[in-house]
């Protein structure tokens, strides 16, 4: 039967093959060898060992992860879909508000605008500003008495007519409240 | 012999539909980086909703007026040159400085042309006399100019025959010129005429019954199915042609607001990307063409049954996008389009109508309160927020 197997050329030359490579084999077992003697070497060295592992655990301690971080990372992962989708409108939102912080021109824009809705209101209040300033340098620059007649005369005003008509209306509306 | 260029995707045209295609792509898809080009012969980007504003002086043309080159994503590569023929069959394309394209997929983008001598007389009248239109960079000041030195008489507003971009921009110019004779004091003094080729105000009911109340309060008289074809302007003349009856009449006019003709690019009428009515042919919900199954088409220029606006582009392009993702990955095509468009329709210089509604003309309001309600608030959110949301948001692919 081995002889039978001799003849077969295909044996035959994968045993030429080997006997080829056997020096390469030699030297390969060789350093297998030596290889495996330093590690029985440094496993039978207990001390340095220690050494090395009191090293590593100092080094790791901080990855190292419990069970609860475990699970809490599973979880995690099952929200990712969510996640994602907040995380994209995130970052939509902070392009958005870069690529405005960016444009200057519709910041000037939003400002020409916040001006054109903001002027009237301001102009009312300047002018009505101006007006009060004038009429207390007015009252200041003016000592004379007020007589009884300068009351009267000042009582037919409209402005003065109106304010009264509005404290008269505005004590008729209080009485009849606290009434009730 | 003419340059080949290659490129994965070739959009066509750089308005409102191809950048926000174009920068959905980047942003989507990093791998896509420096295989997308943008081809448009324009140097200029216009937001055009701020149009009617600027027709009624109530906004600066210039803010309505970018560059093109400070709006095109990085990634993309833009073509300044004019697409002047479509080979789908060989995935190629030709321009007019003699180049040829060749890709793997296609995004037409192309908008619409301004039909000026679909009216005699118009293409010489615009701008000058009392003729004005907010439908161009160029004229659109010649509208404020009309409004404001009005001094009484005729002022027709007309809606035109065809297909237009924002089918309520030529009623909301007339709205602001209302209210500013008012302010002049001149209103007593004029009529305005609505003169419009269609049958109603506005298509979908629940809004065109708050606008016929605009109308009846402003006391502005409606001609409908009066379409324009003819501009006197030496004799200050308008002729109009009935639809129904093709009986022809001729009014004067103190201002005619004129909203032009509006047909499909003539390079895509003549490709056989287009339908009968010279618009790209593509389903309506996945917006694929209905015969070139790598070619999208969206915005202005595809044949889809709804109003032509940029808010309908805000929602056209992130359904272009998935779908032509899905081909490239070999996915089936699943995001779909409902036919969304808005309309603010301006009816005052503070008020607003904002119309939101979809395929089956049923209104999708975003807002939890009835829109069909004219609103400071929502003239505020157009003046103000839109031109902010459309150039840092929907033109960097964000919303």
């Amino acid at each position: 039967m081995f002889l039978e197997d001799l003849s077969d050329p295909e044996v035959q030359e994968a045993i030429t093959v080997l006997i080829r490579k056997l020096p390469k084999i030699k030297d390969t077992v060789l350093a297998a060898e030596e290889g495996l003697e330093v590690a029985t070497s440094i496993l039978r060295d207990q001390e340095s060992l220690r050494y090395l592992f009191e090293r590593v655990d100092g080094q790791l301690s901080r990855f190292f992860v419990e069970k609860e971080s475990i699970d809490a990372l599973f979880t995690l992962l099952e929200k990712m879909p969510k996640l994602v989708k907040y995380v994209s409108v995130l970052e939509q939102a902070a392009d958005f508000l870069e690529s405005l912080g960016k444009d200057k021109q519709s910041q000037q824009y939003v400002l020409a605008g916040m001006k054109a809705y903001i002027a009237p209101v301001s102009s009312q209040v300047e002018h009505g500003v101006a007006v009060i300033r004038e009429a207390k340098v007015r009252a200041e620059g003016n000592s004379e008495p007020v007589s009884v007649f300068r009351l009267f005369k000042l009582m037919k005003d409209p402005t003065v007519q109106k304010t009264l008509r509005f404290t008269q209306s505005l004590l008729e509306v209080l009485a009849e409240k606290s009434k009730k | 012999m003419a340059k080949q260029v290659h490129y994965s995707i070739v959009i066509v045209g750089a308005g409102s539909a191809g950048i926000s295609v174009a920068a959905r792509i980047v942003r989507a898809s990093k791998r896509l980086k420096g295989q997308v080009a943008i081809i448009d012969p324009a140097s200029k980007h216009y937001y055009q909703p701020l149009w009617t504003l600027v027709g009624g002086g109530a906004a600066k043309k210039e803010e309505s007026e970018r560059d093109l080159s400070s709006l095109i994503p990085a990634g993309v590569d833009w073509i300044c040159d004019a697409v002047t023929m479509f080979q789908p069959e060989q995935h190629k394309l030709s321009t007019e400085q003699g180049s040829i394209f060749s890709y793997d997929y296609l995004v037409v983008a192309a908008g619409l042309q301004i039909d000026w001598d679909g009216v005699k007389g118009l293409k010489d009248a615009v701008g000058k006399n009392g003729v004005c239109s907010n439908y161009a960079y160029h004229t659109v000041d010649s509208t404020w100019e009309a409004i404001r030195s009005f001094k009484g008489g005729t002022a027709i507003f007309t809606h035109p025959n065809t297909p237009v971009k924002c089918g309520g921009a030529p009623q909301k110019i007339m709205y602001l010129a209302d209210e500013y004779f008012r302010k002049l004091q001149v209103r007593n003094q004029s009529e305005i005429i609505f003169a419009s080729a269609k049958g109603s105000i506005f298509d979908v009911p629940t809004y065109a019954n708050t606008l016929n109340d605009v109308i009846r309060r402003k006391n502005i008289e409606t001609r409908y199915k009066q379409n324009l074809i003819e501009v006197r302007a030496d004799t200050k003349e308008a002729v109009f042609e009935n639809l129904d009856t093709k009986e022809q009449a001729v009014w004067k006019y103190d201002i005619l607001h004129v909203t032009p003709p509006m047909k499909a690019p003539d390079f895509i009428k003549n490709s056989t990307l287009a339908d009968a009515g010279g618009w790209v042919d593509v389903d309506p919900y996945t917006l694929v063409h209905k015969r070139f199954p790598t070619i999208f088409g969206i915005g202005d220029c595809a044949n889809l049954p709804t109003s032509k606006t940029g808010a309908a582009i805000r929602k056209q392009a992130p359904v272009v996008v998935k779908n032509l993702l899905a081909l490239i990955n070999g996915y089936p095509l699943e995001a779909k389009y409902d036919g969304y468009t808005s309309c603010p329709l301006v009816t005052g210089y503070n008020k607003l109508v904002l119309a939101e509604f979809d395929y089956n003309q049923m209104p999708c309001e975003t807002f939890p309160f009835d829109q069909s309600e004219e609103r400071f608030s929502m003239y505020l959110m157009k003046r103000e927020l839109l031109p902010i949301l459309y150039w840092n948001g929907m033109l960097k692919g964000l919303m």
